[in-house]
């Protein structure tokens, strides 16, 4: 009896570390690509923030270029890509 | 999940039971603190981006309306100059047209004066409202406009003068925590200018963004 009670506990164990291995395996890649994406959002913006006030060294993910009336921006962090756009002061409007 | 009912696992040593819930227990606690953990960092980065344009959207707004009362009173000075020499050739030639040509010289005056007043009420709300409106804002005074009119002569009010040599830039500034943001509204480098302001001395203002200065200055003197 008990060793057939081990056996269950076994089965349940190996049973429930597989289900928490795939949600952390599909939680782990969910929040990866979140953190990504946000991180590329925040470093693109930071970028374009700076290169409006005169900065010109950038990370090497960012692209910049100043075209019409504002400065563009794309950073790419891993699979994940985004761009910004802030305008010139004086083409600036609220 | 039978161990974490316990009403199947009837039977089974209670160590064994233990060990398993307590390691599912750990292995969510660790995902439910790791997720809030980067959950955080997205905020902060996120509070940090909606400071900073809150922080351009006012400062921008500040270095437009300061912009605009500098590109005015230089046009309105520039028309009172051209009105006084029109009054001063009406009077030796066709005296019937002074009287209204004063009277326009005297409501450009005023308009003058009523933008010199508007912008020492926005001076006076820039320090009322820290700013950008958060008390945590540590702003720099908008810079003062210092022009004066001497008194009226025979033609009527005189332009606007600056006492001195007038600054070439004029500096605005907000911090918030970390976050800076700043502008300054300085005469377009010469060579860009055309003839009219090359001849007339009329020049351009223009407002950019640009690096803040020391923190310690970001606060009130």
């Amino acid at each position: 009896m008990i060793h057939h009670n081990q056996g269950q506990a076994l089965f349940e164990l190996i049973l429930s570390s597989m289900v928490a291995c795939l949600v952390i395996v599909l939680a782990s890649s969910l929040l990866f690509r979140c953190w990504q994406r946000v991180q590329c959002a925040y470093l693109a913006f930071e970028s374009a923030q700076q290169a409006l006030i005169g900065e010109t060294t950038f990370p090497y993910q960012v692209k910049v270029e100043f075209r019409g009336t504002a400065v563009h921006v794309s950073a790419r962090c891993g699979r994940e890509m985004e761009r910004v756009e802030l305008p010139f002061l004086e083409h600036a409007r609220w | 999940m039978n161990m974490l009912g316990g009403k199947h696992s009837r039977g089974t040593p209670k160590g064994i039971q233990g060990s398993v819930q307590f390691a599912l227990v750990m292995v969510v606690l660790v995902m439910v603190l790791g997720g809030f953990g980067i959950w955080g960092i997205f905020r902060s980065w996120r509070f940090q981006v909606e400071h900073q344009l809150r922080l351009n959207r006012c400062v921008g707004k500040a270095a437009h309306r300061l912009r605009d009362t500098l590109v005015d009173l230089e046009s309105s000075n520039q028309r009172m100059r051209e009105l006084r020499v029109s009054i001063a050739a009406a009077m030796g030639e066709f005296p019937a047209a002074v009287p209204p040509l004063k009277i326009a010289l005297q409501g450009v005056a005023k308009v003058q004066d009523m933008r010199l007043w508007a912008w020492k009420a926005h001076q006076g709300q820039w320090l009322l409202t820290w700013g950008c409106g958060n008390i945590r804002d540590r702003p720099l005074p908008l810079p003062s406009l210092k022009h004066y009119r001497s008194p009226p002569d025979i033609l009527g009010p005189p332009p606007l003068e600056w006492p001195g040599l007038m600054p070439k830039t004029f500096f605005i500034q907000v911090s918030y925590k970390n976050r800076h943001s700043a502008a300054h509204v300085q005469i377009e480098p010469s060579g860009k200018g055309g003839f009219y302001e090359t001849i007339t001395g009329h020049q351009k203002w223009k407002a950019s963004w640009t690096s803040p200065q020391s923190p310690a200055r970001s606060s009130f003197p």
